[in-house]
């Protein structure tokens, strides 16, 4: 039942993705060549410097929108499967109620880790078109250093850093979830206020102690890691990526086992 | 086996405001029952509790035996009073969705009813009526073999005209083996078709409960006029 709640799930989110990733390719494209007109020596008019400049930002912004707008969608789709008049369908299917959240989360999270990718790789094209040699070159610097400086732990650091990626957008997927689905239960008016409501009350809370913890736990590795070898700095430095990706799993696996009880036991249908 | 059985169920939406208090009912095979009642007493929050779209507080329940849940889902076949579907499907995916998740759904009876009624199904669903919506539902639901169909206002939002044949569907297209609870208010229209009813109080009491024509033959009223002379206002 999963491979066909998933199938019907990233047909929904991917029906459109595809358009909005393919403009804002182009819009980095567009981007790039506005860095390349503002970075040339040549003399150019003003009007060109100011036009390139405002499409520089105006790239920018569409990629920041085609992020935001997949996010969106991703939870559109979450809240009017669930909690619209199609969750009389939805909680009545012969399926169980782990097996429809896991078809959501596998869904929402390859969305925005396609996102992710997508933007990444265009940032990459505008730095490329835009900056040329510039940016190879400030590229090969970069390896060199990881290669030289940081040497084999670097593989180390890629996976650690590449499954906090993975945890952390089934995070942020799973809170979004868990405010909809609050929202839901606690008013069956106003939900998507409500929701927007409790995501900012949360997300300003959450943020903060994020703030707190870097600030202090900051300071506190760094004075603690005066006197370490460079081996043992690396060490530590595996540790704590590590440590953050098993912090991050056991958020996730709080909201999973809060998701389930309010669409188990608290479902409010309106 | 009772296709559905319920034991003590108790629903409170609010705190100490029980909407069924209690309530027991034993619904066998092959009989088409009426669950009838005035508005409030509880009639979609049983029906909704039977699909498994709430919890009770307290209580038992099974449909053949299988406690609520994915088991049973799997036998119920669920008319709510509102449309579910996203309008930018067209019926025909719409059948497809169910094809996919019922395996008891008859792909070919679907098909003929929709064209029976004449419904399109290259119609997306936003371009339907409401009245249109509720037949391509109803045509679902009464597609699926499903042991139990609980109609949920099934007659409602249709023409007098197209409530017929949606009774006649109805009566023609359900398993033998399976049973049918309607609620409705328009009484009646689906009198015809019930074999028993069920008069629900506030609270979720059963007033009144039995065979519709013999209640019919011994109070010499129909269950509409008796419908009106228990919940007189």
């Amino acid at each position: 039942m999963l491979k066909k709640l998933l199938r019907y799930d990233f047909a929904f989110l991917f029906r459109y993705w595809w358009i909005g990733a393919f403009i804002s390719l182009l819009v980095s494209l567009v981007g790039g060549g506005c860095i390349y007109v503002l970075n040339s020596k040549a003399d150019l008019p003003d009007v060109v410097d100011v036009g390139a400049g405002l499409m520089l930002v105006l790239s920018v912004f569409c990629l920041v929108a085609f992020a935001i707008l997949s996010m969106i969608i991703v939870f559109i789709r979450y809240y009017k499967n669930f909690f619209s008049d199609e969750g009389y369908l939805t909680f009545t299917l012969p399926v169980k109620t782990s097996t429809l959240l896991a078809s959501k989360l596998i869904s929402g999270v390859s969305a925005i880790l396609a996102t992710a990718f997508v933007i990444g790789a265009e940032v990459f094209i505008m730095l490329a078109a835009g900056f040329g040699d510039e940016f190879t070159g400030f590229l090969e610097e970069l390896w060199k250093l990881i290669a030289n400086e940081v040497g084999a732990i670097s593989i180390l650091y890629a996976v650690e850093l590449l499954m906090i990626l993975v945890v952390y957008s089934a995070f942020s997927v799973l809170f979004a979830y868990v405010c909809i689905t609050l929202a839901s239960v606690i008013t069956r008016k106003a939900r998507v206020i409500t929701a927007i409501g409790l995501y900012y009350g949360a997300n300003s809370v959450l943020n903060f102690g994020r703030q707190m913890f870097l600030i202090f736990g900051t300071q506190s590795l760094f004075s603690r890691m005066d006197g370490l070898s460079g081996d043992e700095i690396k060490a530590v430095f595996a540790l704590v990526f590590l440590a953050a990706f098993l912090f991050i799993a056991l958020l996730c696996g709080f909201m999973y086992v809060l998701q389930r009880y309010m669409l188990d036991k608290k479902l409010n249908l309106a | 086996m009772n296709v559905l059985e319920c034991n003590g169920i108790v629903k409170c939406y609010k705190k100490y405001v029980p909407v069924l208090n209690g309530l027991s009912l034993s619904i066998p095979a092959g009989r088409i029952i009426g669950l009838l009642g005035p508005n409030g007493c509880g009639k979609s929050t049983f029906i909704k509790l039977v699909a498994g779209l709430l919890q009770p507080d307290s209580g038992e329940m099974s449909v053949c035996g299988n406690p609520v849940g994915e088991k049973s889902k799997a036998l119920i076949s669920y008319l709510p009073e509102r449309p579910y579907f996203g309008g930018g499907m067209r019926v025909k995916e719409i059948i497809h969705y169910f094809t996919d998740f019922y395996g008891d759904f008859d792909k070919q009876r679907a098909y003929k009813l929709l064209a029976d009624l004449q419904i399109n199904p290259e119609s997306k669903l936003k371009t339907l009526s409401k009245g249109t919506k509720e037949k391509v539902q109803l045509v679902l639901v009464m597609s699926r073999n499903a042991r139990l169909y609980l109609l949920d206002e099934p007659i409602a939002g249709v023409d007098p005209a197209a409530r017929e044949y949606i009774l006649g569907t109805i009566v023609s297209n359900y398993n033998p083996e399976a049973s049918i609870i309607i609620t409705t208010h328009l009484i009646t229209d689906v009198e015809q078709v019930l074999d028993d009813y069920i008069f629900l109080g506030f609270g979720g009491q059963v007033l009144m409960a039995g065979n519709a024509e013999d209640t019919r033959n011994q109070s010499g009223k129909s269950l509409d006029a008796l419908f009106k002379e228990v919940f007189r206002c």
